[in-house]
């Protein structure tokens, strides 16, 4: 009741005064045109009328309010759910990147152990396979640590040539089966950003490159790393390939979740379609700029935009 | 050299110590993970490899009590690829860090820097080819002649001679010299393999050296 009243206080008063302000000017001050009974009349009408009306209101004020307490109920279950559900996404993001440098371990000693193969079409294939795994791992190991970036993120001076070398090593199985060349122009640039999360990006750039790599009779596949400094503060990477290409139509979808695309795969290795997608992520939190341009049938590049670099000091 | 290996994986410990034979340097295994500095001591190694995920304390531990009693260098073997990892390394006083999975050529090139900055070693790097040729520290000497090999095809000659006898594909020998940041090519390969053949027919006296296997790669007898 207090409520209602404290939340409709100018209402009431506009209800009592309104018939105080209408008596006194008719009873008063046209009093020799009206008859006295007649404004009393009204005034008792309005009376009954206002109390009917507010008892009406307050009614509805009544049920509304406790709808609205439901509703806060309601709300305070949804935050704890919500809290409970990040305490689970952490724990499973933790125990993601737990499982996989568990696997690691086994996988480097079978990897070892290939080594010592001495059937060479065997090992070979083997190799194929170990490398595969690798290269999954180190996809979920992206999505893993995605979770928690900011606790692992070091912006640091980063040397392009260091950060390409390292991606090409890391898919350098796919790329020499491939045939592939590698063209490297980065000039000694440097940039500020995460080196790790870096090589993870390329990693996948380079990846997919193979992936979408012309048919081999076509012509020799080629990869070209080429830094340039646009700014004192912007630097370009562009990774450019010369392979399938994707169709105008699809380059809005590559860096979409699970987007495969409708390219006929060269049967090296399937693609989830996450690679890309989590190299858009991992760009976006580290303030890059990432963009894809393409000629069907031609070639594709990627282009990393890199910021901020006048933080860099001088050598 | 001895080499101590620190890891509680029993099948990669055992490959470890596998590849650390085939390369020519003694080993032991940590059994008691409760106890490293003991076996440590014990084992007089030149040298440890030292995993990060270990029962009962971490890597990073071991290697803050073993720099209590000894410079010998650490090389940590680790599957957590975390920025703040490498850093922990370094301030535990490890020397240098290779992450799981890694490459053996590349465990190798580590093992035998840290070993020379350390000891001044030289190893016995030289290797009979034939009787009377022998390759040493980037020379290959024969037929009262030396020849000096370039960067790459040094790499080629020690991967080929680490395999002595068995066939090495052009693939492996291309990663070979991947893994040094030498991208080359399929068709650069030939013609690096087709110099340092002519490089080893002169210490050789026209004597072919490197047979090829074809449509699989080259060997060395």
């Amino acid at each position: 009741m207090r409520e209602y009243l404290s939340e409709k206080k100018g209402m009431i008063l506009a209800a009592i005064l309104f018939p105080i302000f209408f008596s006194i000017y008719f009873l008063y001050l046209c009093s020799s045109w009206v008859y006295g009974a007649d404004v009393l009349y009204f005034d008792g009408v309005y009376a009954a009328g206002v109390v009917m009306l507010f008892l009406a209101d307050f009614h509805r004020f009544r049920r509304k309010s406790g709808q609205r307490e439901d509703m806060e109920q309601e709300m305070d279950c949804l935050r704890k759910e919500i809290a409970v559900l990040k305490e689970e996404i952490i724990e499973q993001n933790d125990y993601i990147t737990r499982w996989l440098h568990e696997v690691k371990v086994p996988l480097s000693a079978l990897e070892l152990m290939n080594g010592r193969n001495s059937d060479a079409e065997l090992k070979r294939e083997m190799r194929f396979c170990t490398e595969r795994i690798g290269m999954l791992l180190r996809i979920m190991l992206m999505y893993g640590k995605m979770g928690s970036m900011e606790n692992d993120v070091t912006f640091t001076a980063v040397k392009l040539e260091e950060a390409v070398r390292e991606a090409v090593k890391n898919q350098s199985f796919f790329l020499i089966r491939a045939g592939f060349e590698i063209k490297m122009e980065l000039s000694g640039l440097r940039v500020f950003t995460d080196q790790r999360w870096l090589v993870y990006m390329l990693d996948q750039i380079t990846a997919n490159a193979v992936k979408y790599r012309a048919e081999a009779s076509d012509r020799v596949p080629e990869i070209l790393f080429r830094g340039r400094k646009i700014s004192e503060d912007e630097t370009e990477l562009i990774i450019r390939d010369n392979g399938r290409g994707i169709a105008s139509e699809e380059l809005p979808y590559l860096f979409d979740r699970g987007y495969t695309g409708g390219n006929v795969r060269n049967g090296d290795y399937r693609s989830t379609g996450m690679g890309l997608y989590f190299t858009r992520k991992a760009a976006d939190r580290l303030g890059i700029k990432l963009e894809v341009h393409s000629e069907e049938g031609k070639w594709t590049s990627f282009v990393f935009h890199f910021y901020n670099n006048h933080s860099i000091r001088p050598e | 050299m001895k080499i101590l290996i620190v890891e509680d994986d029993a099948e990669l410990a055992r490959e470890l110590a596998l590849l650390c034979r085939k390369w020519g340097f003694e080993e032991a295994r940590v059994k008691d993970f409760q106890n490293i500095c003991e076996e440590y001591h014990t084992s007089h190694a030149d040298l440890i490899l030292m995993d990060i995920n270990l029962p009962y304390f971490d890597g990073f531990y071991w290697c803050e009590k073993i720099r209590e009693i000894s410079r010998v260098p650490v090389l940590f073997l680790s599957s957590r690829d975390q920025n703040a990892d490498k850093i922990m390394g370094m301030a535990a006083g490890g020397d240098d860090y290779v992450e799981k999975p890694f490459d053996p050529e590349l465990l190798l090139v580590k093992i035998r820097s840290m070993l020379r900055r350390t000891y001044e070693y030289t190893g016995s790097d030289k290797m009979y080819i034939s009787q009377d040729i022998y390759y040493e520290n980037g020379t290959v000497v024969g037929n009262g002649m030396e020849k000096e090999l370039t960067r790459s095809e040094n790499k080629i000659m020690s991967v080929l001679l680490s395999d002595k006898g068995n066939v090495v594909s052009r693939e492996q020998l291309m990663q070979a010299l991947w893994n040094t940041d030498e991208f080359v090519t399929d068709a650069s390969l030939t013609v690096l393999i087709s110099r340092l053949r002519n490089k080893l027919r002169e210490v050789s006296a026209d004597r072919e050296i490197i047979h090829t296997r074809k449509g699989i790669g080259y060997y060395i007898v």
